[in-house]
């Protein structure tokens, strides 16, 4: 019953916004771009684990910030596991390589901590676009 | 959060009407498709959630000959648990059958009870008290893990290594008959037992992959769809490029987590002041707003699985933070804003977080809205730690949360206005004689610590405390969960709230997963699994691994519930 209240007053609301009479209408709100929201995808899913703030430290996986283009496993204090090391010591996170590692972690670097895959190239390329310009 | 997906039918109506006309017009055209309108995709079983309830429950399905889609909200599967320390508590299970361990069934559920229902518990009671429905989910579980776990390691699913000397939390209850075995998590999972979560997931992810589970990363599923007689028959949920319809044939499983997210539901339902957790951002309570329309019934909503988390990152909605489950340090204490310890720092995390909401009724206040953990440099160098969630972590970790002071009065007052910095989010404030109470606290502790003794809440006396603190970091240390601090800084502090790994309560099943409406019959063609739907343990975290030991076990039930149901 609160959550039907709450529901309702939530509609309430925002039908209330209206302009006053002696005003002109607002002008149309444009439809949201279709397609991936590269920002949304990198806070939601990605920042269940990875801290993405500049100057942010590790947390369960190692900060995002100024991923695109830095080296794997590079990240002081965090503790990369055997598989991760051994399968990208070396590599760098350009673009290309963080699509392959999008597509399936585990594919890259089998049995290393992240397990990520994503079969949707244009929602990889927003969530690397993000993360190259936050 | 997420954008919601508009159908290409209700773009028009979007554009000229605005955001709030956006989202009535969308409700309006989708409330009016129903059955009738074509369907995008179908399959046999749709999965709505891709962490360990989810992709075990469509591995279950599709071992039984089913064709499964997993839809998962975010942009990859995991969930919560793959985050998790992932053990899983399951009694009588294939390694204490095994060892020889014994977990008869009659004492297993009167130990239930009487943590389950503590209020009514009555041993001499043939349901020790517990209510009909308490008892069934009880029995349930106790039926059906073992062979749930078997199946998942003998598909290559998810492989177990059995972990026979970890103690559950309550083992000193004189109802708990099997105080060690129940416990098992991901063969494969590091020597701190603290990343079997991603081991868990990408085991998993692998098995469904081989045999053949679709998975489609970015659905959201937002609503149900109903035949005219209420049978479930699909679900509707929006993607990047505008909702699709699922036909689901022979059901729709939800396993889409709690609320933890979702601060209005927080807000509304939970009994403890939770200000965040660790659950994954999507688990945003999505199930109730989706099946709500069908009748579903709300049961256990003002529980969650709860911890100490630090207020920072709930301030920050830090989503990558881990709950606090082991409170470190030695030479450590948490004290209220009165500069009082309240309890044994050392217990179960659910049990240290439940203090949080303890009322004042003379004062009108939760004295212990929020604390302060304080520990001193050689707790720093000696017990940091970057996992579960350890408030004292090393270099490179995350230390937003970390206060520092050269002194005693310079920590307090750094504490001080770090509370008056957060004044928007907490209204709590350092009482004016924290100073003096803090040290007189921290007096008694060290000659408590010195003794060996916590004559106050028993630290150090449980066999939760001692396994989380590892070993003794003194040579002759009387108790390993205490030392006293040292009289000179620097000090550190954390302040810490109420928090989840996430909520437990929403809709009610039966036995088998099958969600009930207000007239407690199932909704025909609705299952649901996890977090998501109600636990049967109520307000009680039974062990380590009490949460996910459950989960898949009532995953195998649903999925065998499914198949029999759509015959």
């Amino acid at each position: 019953m609160r959550l039907l209240i709450f529901s309702v007053a939530v509609f309430a609301t925002a039908c209330l916004a209206r302009p006053g009479l002696s005003a002109p209408p607002a002008p149309p709100r444009p439809a949201p771009m279709p397609g991936p929201d590269g920002r949304m995808l990198v806070k939601q899913t990605c920042g269940t684990c990875h801290t993405l703030g500049k100057g942010d430290k590790a947390s369960e996986g190692p900060t995002l910030y100024g991923v695109v283009g830095r080296k794997a496993g590079i990240m002081p204090g965090f503790n990369y596991s055997p598989a991760f090391r051994k399968a990208l010591a070396g590599k760098v996170w350009s673009s290309q390589m963080l699509d392959r590692w999008l597509t399936d972690s585990q594919k890259v670097a089998p049995n290393s901590g992240m397990a990520f895959f994503n079969d949707n190239p244009a929602q990889r390329k927003a969530i690397i676009d993000y993360l190259a310009k936050p | 959060m997420t954008r919601l997906g508009l159908s290409r039918r209700s773009m028009l109506g979007a554009s000229v009407a605005g955001a709030a006309g956006a989202l009535l017009t969308t409700k309006a055209a989708a409330a009016d498709k129903g059955a009738d309108a074509p369907f995008d995709a179908e399959t046999d079983v749709v999965v709505c959630g891709g962490g360990a309830a989810g992709l075990s429950a469509a591995l279950f399905c599709r071992w039984q000959g089913a064709q499964v889609t997993v839809l998962e909200k975010a942009a990859s599967v995991g969930g919560t648990s793959a985050k998790a320390a992932f053990w899983y508590w399951v009694p009588n299970n294939p390694g204490m059958q095994a060892l020889g361990i014994k977990d008869e069934k009659t004492d297993f559920l009167r130990f239930i009870a009487r943590l389950t229902e503590p209020d009514g518990y009555d041993p001499g009671d043939p349901h020790f008290g517990m209510s009909p429905w308490h008892y069934a989910m009880a029995e349930a579980f106790y039926d059906s893990g073992a062979e749930a776990v078997a199946l998942l390691d003998a598909k290559g699913a998810l492989p177990y290594l059995h972990i026979p000397e970890a103690p559950d939390y309550w083992a000193e209850l004189a109802e708990n008959k099997a105080k060690k075995g129940r416990v098992m998590v991901p063969k494969g999972i590091n020597d701190a037992h603290s990343d079997g979560g991603r081991v868990a997931i990408r085991n998993l992810m692998a098995a469904a992959r081989r045999d053949g589970v679709t998975v489609k990363p970015s659905h959201r599923v937002e609503r149900i769809i109903q035949d005219a007689s209420g049978r479930v028959i699909g679900v509707e949920a929006s993607t990047d490029d505008g909702s699709v319809r699922i036909r689901a044939r022979r059901a729709v499983i939800f396993a889409s987590g709690g609320f933890t997210h979702d601060e209005a539901l927080r807000t509304a339902f939970l009994a403890a002041p939770v200000m965040g957790g660790c659950a994954a951002l999507t688990n945003e309570g999505d199930i109730i707003r989706a099946t709500s329309k069908a009748g579903a019934q709300l049961e256990n909503m003002k529980n969650a699985w709860l911890a100490p988390i630090p207020l920072e990152k709930a301030v920050a909605k830090d989503g990558s933070m881990v709950s606090t489950f082991a409170m470190t340090g030695d030479s450590m204490l948490i004290v209220n804003k009165y500069g009082h310890r309240v309890a044994d720092e050392k217990q179960p995390y659910n049990e240290l977080a439940r203090v949080f909401a303890n009322w004042d009724g003379a004062k009108s206040e939760h004295p212990n809205l929020v604390l302060m953990s304080i520990w001193d440099q050689r707790a720093q160098d000696k017990c940091a730690s970057p996992y579960f969630g350890s408030l004292i972590v090393p270099d490179g970790i995350d230390d937003r949360h970390v206060i520092k002071g050269a002194t005693l009065e310079e920590l307090a007052g750094k504490i001080g206005a770090r509370l008056e910095a957060l004044h928007d989010h907490i209204s709590a404030r350092l009482a004016p004689d924290f100073q003096s109470e803090v040290k007189a606290t921290i007096a008694r502790f060290n000659a408590m610590a010195a003794a060996g003794k916590d004559t106050d809440f028993g630290r150090g006396e449980r066999a939760f405390g001692l396994y989380l603190n590892g070993p003794a970091k003194e040579p002759g240390q009387k108790n390993p969960t205490m030392w006293p601090l040292a009289p000179q800084g620097p000090y550190y502090a954390a302040l810490i709230v109420a928090g989840t790994l996430d909520t437990k309560g929403g809709p009610k099943t039966d036995v088998d997963g099958r969600i009930l409406g207000l007239d407690d019959k199932p909704i025909p063609g609705l299952y649901g699994v996890g977090n998501c739907v109600a636990a049967g343990s109520g307000a009680a975290y039974w062990a380590g691994g009490g949460t996910l030991g459950p989960i898949l076990t009532f995953s195998y039930r649903a999925a065998q519930a499914v198949v029999r149901d759509s015959a």
